[in-house]
């Protein structure tokens, strides 16, 4: 399986935040706000290989949310990473979705063991995405995180 | 008075004072309501709730995570967590400081996995029975 690019950026959909799926932090030197998955939205099940997300280069975040019949109305969320930003450890591999036409832009974050620290940093490095750029970011866009 | 009745006085004085202490009902932290209702709304998820197919919750960790909570509740200087279920079912508690952060996740056997960060300072264990250690290292500051 191929891996996905350091440039790319990936993006997996996040539960409302009245199930506290996110967290609202401040920016290292800045009074703005950062929002980010908490580490509880970001646990694969035991029998998963990887973390399921999909490649913004192919799929932008309005699809991600059609896909499974929801919208940030719904109070759902996209949380986005730059690949090369990932926590040391883990990786992206180009995977099949299930159903296999669900998907083109599938992928996986995988590691040989997830383990808390892993999903900790990971939860750490996302930031979710405004509701305007959910609704409006094409595949292929460059996310704006500041 | 006596001096044997007066160590006598003395010593009722000491004991009742103790036993105030011991049963004087510390109130609840004011996030204790805002916990139990993350709790129960995890608890009340349907399988599939984060369209990945993630578990509905485990009512073993549920339980667990219940005894936990009243561990948190009752020592002080504990900061309010974020209650969550995650895919596999079980639930996790998340604090998030300046300085330092913490997840801990519940199985239902009841042992806490968790990983805690302090600046340079990082360590990933499990905790089970009274949970010292992770009250522990939430009341280090």
């Amino acid at each position: 399986m191929a891996m996905v690019s350091g440039e790319e950026y990936i993006i997996r959909r996040v539960p409302p935040s009245t199930e506290k799926m996110t967290y609202s932090k401040n920016k290292l030197n800045s009074p703005n706000l950062r929002k980010r998955a908490t580490s509880a939205a970001l646990f694969r099940r035991p029998s998963e290989l990887g973390l399921s997300c999909s490649r913004l280069s192919i799929t932008s975040p309005s699809q991600l949310l059609a896909q499974v019949n929801v919208s940030v109305k719904d109070g759902w969320e996209v949380c986005v990473w730059r690949t090369s930003e990932l926590p040391a450890g883990l990786s992206v591999l180009i995977t099949p979705s299930i159903p296999q036409d669900l998907d083109a832009g599938h992928c996986e974050i995988r590691s040989p063991e997830f383990s808390k620290k892993l999903i900790s940093k990971l939860a750490d490095a996302s930031t979710i995405l405004t509701a305007d750029q959910v609704v409006n970011m094409k595949a292929g866009d460059i996310p704006d995180r500041d | 008075m006596t001096e044997l009745q007066t160590s006598v006085r003395q010593y009722e004085q000491i004991a009742t004072q103790r036993l105030q202490g011991l049963t004087k009902q510390r109130s609840l932290p004011r996030w204790f309501d805002v916990c139990s209702e993350q709790l129960r709304a995890a608890s009340n998820l349907p399988s599939n709730w984060d369209s990945y197919g993630g578990y509905a919750a485990n009512s073993l960790s549920l339980t667990h995570s219940s005894y936990f909570l009243l561990r948190l509740v009752k020592t002080v200087g504990v900061l309010q967590p974020t209650i969550a279920l995650n895919a596999c079912g079980y639930i996790c508690f998340e604090w998030e400081t300046e300085d330092w952060l913490m997840t801990v996740e519940i199985n239902h056997r009841g042992v806490a996995s968790y990983y805690y960060e302090d600046g340079d300072y990082e360590c990933e264990n499990k905790d089970s029975g009274e949970y010292k250690t992770i009250i522990q290292l939430l009341t280090r500051q």
